[in-house]
């Protein structure tokens, strides 16, 4: 009896320590890709940010463009005699 | 440290540890499962984490995508808007058939919203982790406990573990670095252009460089004037501007001086006006600590300041009691020319023209003097104790005071004034001083004439003031006790003030010095700073000619109180006249050097250059004084008798007193001032002997002048400076000041002979024998005689300054014109430009005559050498041997420059005066054209000279009749002024050779003269303005002959003079010779001026008489080298 339950013992924490490795791989493995999604997450975020600034900065200079064809364009229709020939 | 955009933490140590640390650990399973749920519930936390890290992160990106959206639809909208407003233009502009006058409108004037690029990195713009790094971060260790241990003081340890402001400051410095490079490589530029501009016009610098030059001369003595000049830099000078060394007072004045200098004229006004000042509160230091101390000068200088600011409007109130006063007392003219020095005295007039300036300078001394004064009643505890120096002093005072406005231009003063001023400024400056201390010794010659007139002029005016007053007005306790209880030492001071001049003019200083000896400590003061000025090198000397011109500006400035306490009219018009005559000198000082610098181009004659400026200079001042002076009667006799209870004195001290019984008037005492210098020659010692020789210089030519023709060639050159000034003096009763500061100012040049000193003494006497008969006017032209005859002797540098001279009359043309002061200066460049303007030929031939003279004087004995290099020291040691071994013992070639410059300047002076006597000569002999032309000029205008001239021929003649002999020793000792005799003739003759063959151009250049005339002269001139061409032409022709006579041996040119005076037929072909020579040169120069005729004769002269100028001394420049063999030939055909 000694014996039997001597071996089932050993088994027990041979079995209970395989589920500890694969518990402790399926933790690491979720962890991983935990990681993995902050890293996505910071480079999304530059990345937009970047494509974000750029596109802010076409604006920008879309809005100067913008300005001077308002500009113009008011100077242009406020005065007509420039077209006045 | 990398940044870490976000942590993530272990999923084991996200759970928290009680679970597996309560299990049982005899169990592993139980053991082993509570770690795996840790593990899990780690991996919850992370994915939390991550949420929330997504979400921040999808936030901003929200945020910032929907900004972009925002701005996106906004830029939708304004180019729908756009879309909507284009159509309609789009179809104006296509219904357009031509678009290039669209090219052609103005267009719309719009400006985008420039973002500010800089400040990329604010605060605000932090990003959140950056914040947070800061925010984690840990506090620097408290290091500030380790301060008590560090030198650097609190926050020092710190700063070295981590200063914030490093780069701040680096960035600062080096940006200070790159300005301060860019900023000395400006001021060495600038230098550099000063220096190149002062090796080629002296002249130019002259005013300035004089000014400093004072200083090298003062600062001499601490080292060599020559080093100086080497390591001299007009910016250094500038920045030593003495106003942080003066008082408050001299600070305010220099720094409006300066801004008016610095308007008009560049810094040399500024640097003028500077040393002026300086060489005030230096003399004053100087002399004060010796005598009063320096405290006194404090007093006058603060008081002056605090006056400074009143000083505008006090000399215009001051003009315009002057005026009336000097309508009663002195002519319109003078009235005039006091107003028109009180306008420039304005700073901005001053600015206007840079001789203005310095005439204000003068004025504002002349002014500050008064104000002082009036400090001085105000706090006579100040005065108390130096009552008696003061007493004396305050005429000194005054005259120093104009002194020191002159003393920018008086190498003695500036070196004085130098000398303290680099006692304030520290020894700094002084090398800057010496690098220009050639150039400011000649120029401080020329200053010391200009100074000496004005100190005349002032101390005559002062004079003639506080006898007004004591005759007139009671004077008030100072101004009486001064005057009254001093009448002594009011002659005393007077002397002083002479005294003063003459230390100005160190050699004539000397005697009267001993004269003042007598007086109190100012003569002997004033003896020592005579020596100290030629000597310039002994502090003390120049201490006492600080003293010296201390009590000169103390009389001045204690009578200027009593006229203020009196608040006479008489006064102002006499500070007014004397700061007329110092703005005069000025003015033509200044022009002298722009006509030195810019016309001739003659570098190696800059000493003349100096000289010919300042005797253009003396000559304008000789006219203004002569305009103030002549009208001033009252004042020669007030003047007079101050001179004779002077004389008194000096007689008592001197116990020569022969002079006293001749001693009619201002007249006599001019006389008696020269027979106390001859007196003083006898029993001083060497200073006195060069005093002597000075006043005798002076003497002997008005005695010259007077006696013979020959005389006259060498008085005209030296009487045309002279006179200009000796009328000053003699019409302001400054006679004896004039001409003894002429007459040591001459005596430089003088003194190179020193037999002629002897000569010149035995010609004041003459001359003292002769104004006793002559009238005020008769003395007058004596006083102009003598100071052509002095002025002969400098006429050898005068070659040089020659050329300046017409550089400087077309300077002073320039300038004159624009104003009043300069105007009277116009009217001596006038008669300079006379013979420059109408006769762009004759000019010519006079310029190239006077060059010729100047150049024959110093080809005989220096010639071009003297003038160009040191040689001049040759020459100015021969003057200064006869004027004073002082020079010698300086052997500072820059005082010997200076010297040379004041030769120079007497004989331009002489020049132009010799123009004058050599008109009233022909006008006399000959025909009375010449002397009309002047008379008027000088009887209806400011030109008192001319009338003075033509009453000084008769009487010079009767001189000459009476003190042939003296002539004769003269002219034996006194070689240099040999050139006299000719030009008459010259004139005489070439008069309607020139006429005939100039014709066209004569009318032109008389219309100019006209034109000039008037301004200069008012009315006078104009109303023959065709005698003034022919009188420059004669001038020309006389300053041919006198270059030739220059050129030959002063024995030669005496026994030319003589035998011109005895056979004026021989004088007459020698004239003709010469008249073809300049001829020959004219034919040359009307091809050059044929386009000048054009010039209408018009009132615009002004501008038209400085582009003749110009011309005229380009002619001269290109004649001046054929004059120059011409002179030669003429004076061995002579």
């Amino acid at each position: 009896m000694a014996r039997a339950g001597g071996i089932i013992n050993a088994v027990n924490v041979g079995i209970a320590v395989q589920a500890d490795w694969e518990n402790r791989e399926f933790i690491s493995h979720i962890s991983l890709n935990v990681r993995r999604l902050f890293d996505f997450l910071v480079q999304f975020e530059a990345t937009t940010k970047s494509k974000l600034a750029s596109l802010n900065e076409k604006l920008h200079t879309l809005e100067r463009r913008l300005e001077l064809l308002e500009v113009q364009v008011d100077t242009a229709s406020s005065n007509p005699s420039l077209f006045a020939t | 440290m990398p940044l870490a955009r976000f942590e993530v933490r272990n999923e084991y140590g996200l759970g928290l540890p009680e679970l597996y640390k309560h299990v049982d650990r005899d169990d592993p399973k139980a053991v082993l499962d509570a770690t795996s749920v840790a593990g899990l519930v780690g991996i919850l936390r992370q994915l939390g984490d991550l949420a929330e890290f997504a979400a921040e992160v999808f936030h901003g990106l929200q945020e910032q995508v929907m900004a972009t959206a925002c701005r996106s639809h906004k830029l939708k909208l304004r180019v729908q808007r756009i879309e909507v407003a284009l159509p309609p233009l789009e179809k104006a502009v296509l219904s357009q058939t031509s678009h290039i006058h669209f090219a052609y409108t103005a267009g719309s004037e719009w400006h985008p919203r420039i973002r500010n690029e800089q400040n990329h990195f604010i605060y605000n713009d932090l990003p959140r982790f950056i914040m947070d790094s800061y925010e984690e971060c840990r506090d620097p260790p408290r290091l500030h406990l380790l301060d008590k241990f560090d030198t650097g003081g609190p926050g020092s340890c710190l700063k070295r573990y981590s200063d914030p402001t490093f780069f701040k400051k680096a960035s600062a410095t080096s940006d200070e670095a790159t300005t301060e490079r860019i900023q000395i490589d400006k001021k060495a530029r600038r230098s550099k252009k000063k220096r190149s501009s002062r090796g080629n016009g002296k002249l130019l610098r002259g005013s300035s460089i004089s000014n400093r030059s004072s200083r090298l001369q003062f600062g001499s003595p601490t080292g060599n004037g020559q080093n100086s000049l080497k390591t001299a830099s007009v910016v250094d000078m500038k920045t030593n501007s003495d106003l942080g060394d003066c008082s408050y007072s001299f600070d305010s004045r220099n720094g409006q001086q300066f801004k008016s200098h610095g308007r008009t004229s560049p810094s040399h006004t500024a640097s003028t006006v500077d040393m002026t000042l300086k060489s005030d509160p230096g003399d004053r230091s100087n002399s004060f600590d010796s005598r009063t101390g320096s405290g006194y000068i404090e007093c006058v200088f603060r008081p002056s300041s605090s006056m400074q600011p009143e000083q505008p409007e006090s000399p215009s109130s001051r003009l315009i009691q002057h005026n009336g006063t000097l309508d009663s007392i002195f002519p319109d003219e003078q009235t005039k020319a006091v107003d028109d020095n009180f306008a420039h005295s304005s700073l901005q007039e001053q600015i206007a023209s840079g001789s203005s300036c310095v005439t204000w300078d003068e004025k504002a001394e002349i002014v500050e003097p008064s104000d002082q004064q009036s400090d001085r009643d105000e706090a006579p505890e100040m005065l108390s104790t130096k009552s008696d120096i003061d007493t004396h002093g305050e005429i000194a005072v005054s005259l120093t005071n104009i002194d020191q406005m002159d003393s920018l231009f008086d190498h003695e003063n500036s070196l004085e004034s130098i000398s303290s001023d680099n006692q304030i400024d520290d020894i700094e400056s002084e090398p800057d001083d010496y690098m220009d201390a050639l150039n400011t010794i000649e120029s401080e010659s020329e200053n010391d004439l200009d100074f000496q007139t004005k100190r005349e002029v002032e101390q005559y005016a002062s004079k003639i003031n506080d006898e007004v007053i004591n005759e007139i007005h009671q004077l008030p306790v100072n101004s009486s006790d001064h005057k009254r209880s001093e009448s002594e030492s009011d002659t005393a001071s007077c002397v002083s003030s002479n005294e003063g001049m003459p230390s100005n003019i160190p050699n004539s200083v000397s005697p009267e010095s001993v004269v003042l000896e007598q007086i109190p400590q100012i003569s002997s003061n004033l003896d020592c700073p005579v020596d100290d000025d030629f000597d310039g090198s002994s502090d003390t000397l120049d201490g006492s000619n600080l003293e010296s011109v201390v009590n000169n500006s103390l009389s001045s400035t204690s009578q200027i109180s009593d006229f203020k306490d009196l608040s006479t009219d008489e006064i102002f018009s006499s500070f007014c006249k004397s700061q007329e005559t110092p703005a005069d000198f000025s003015g033509v000082h200044s022009i002298t050097f722009w006509t030195n610098g810019g016309l001739l181009g003659l570098e190696p004659s800059k000493p003349p250059d100096y000289a010919m400026s300042n005797a253009v200079g003396q000559d304008l001042a000789n006219r203004s004084k002569d305009e103030t002076v002549c009208p001033s009667a009252h004042g020669f006799m007030l003047k007079g008798n101050e001179h004779e209870g002077k004389q008194d004195m000096l007689d008592e001290k001197a116990g020569d007193i022969e002079k006293h019984p001749s001693f009619v008037s201002s007249t006599s005492c001019q006389d008696e001032q020269e027979d106390g210098v001859s007196t003083k020659k006898t029993t001083g010692p060497s200073d006195t002997d060069a005093k002597c020789e000075n006043f005798s210089v002076m003497a002997p030519k008005t005695a010259v002048q007077s006696i013979s023709s020959e005389s006259n060639q060498e008085n005209d050159e030296n009487s045309s400076l002279v006179f200009g000034l000796s009328r000053r003096l003699l019409a302001n009763g400054l006679y004896k000041k004039v001409s003894h500061f002429h007459d040591e100012n001459t005596e430089p040049a003088s003194s190179m002979n020193a037999g002629e000193l002897e000569q010149f003494s035995g010609q004041h006497r003459v001359v003292n024998e002769t104004i006793p008969e002559t009238t005020f006017e008769d003395q007058l032209g004596h006083c102009s005689s003598v100071y052509s005859l002095t002025s002969s002797p400098p006429l050898e540098h005068m070659k040089i300054s020659f050329h300046p001279l017409n550089g400087l009359e077309t300077s002073k043309l320039k300038l004159k014109f624009p104003d009043r002061n300069q105007g009277f200066e116009g009217m001596r460049d006038i008669f300079q430009s006379f013979q420059l303007v109408p006769e762009p030929n004759i000019p010519m031939n006079d310029f190239g005559f006077e060059s010729d003279d100047d150049t024959f004087c110093r080809s005989s004995p220096y010639i071009s050498d003297d003038c160009h290099s040191l040689h001049s020291e040759s020459n100015s040691e021969r003057w200064e041997s006869g004027e004073t071994p002082k020079c010698k013992d300086l052997e500072l070639y820059d005082s010997f420059c200076g010297i040379s410059s004041t030769e120079s300047v007497y004989s331009s002076l002489e020049l132009g005066g010799a123009t004058n006597n050599g008109i009233h000569i022909d006008g006399g002999i000959r025909s009375a054209k010449m002397g009309n032309d002047v008379e008027p000029s000088l009887s209806g205008g400011s030109l008192l000279d001319l009338p003075n001239f033509d009453t000084v021929n008769p009487m010079l003649q009767q001189v000459t009749d009476e003190g042939s002999n003296l002539l004769k020793l003269e002219c034996s000792g006194q070689p240099t002024p040999q050139l006299p005799p000719l030009p008459p003739v010259q004139w005489r003759v070439s008069k309607p050779h020139l006429d005939e063959i100039e014709g066209k151009q004569d009318d032109v250049s008389e219309a100019l003269t006209h034109a000039s005339d008037p301004k200069y002269f008012g009315s006078s001139v104009s109303q023959q303005p065709k005698p003034s061409p022919e009188k420059q032409q004669q001038t020309v022709k006389e300053a041919v002959a006198i270059e030739q006579l220059g050129k030959q041996d002063q024995q030669k040119l005496n026994e030319q003079k003589e035998a011109n005076q005895a056979t004026n037929v021989k004088e007459m072909d020698e004239r003709e010779d010469f008249l073809h020579q300049i001829r020959s040169k004219s034919f040359s120069l009307r091809r050059t001026m044929t386009p000048k005729p054009t010039y209408a004769p018009g009132p615009a002269t002004n501008v038209k008489v400085t582009a003749i100028l110009e011309k005229a001394n380009a002619i001269r420049q290109a004649v001046g080298s054929d004059d120059g063999g011409d002179d030669d030939d003429t004076w061995s055909d002579a």
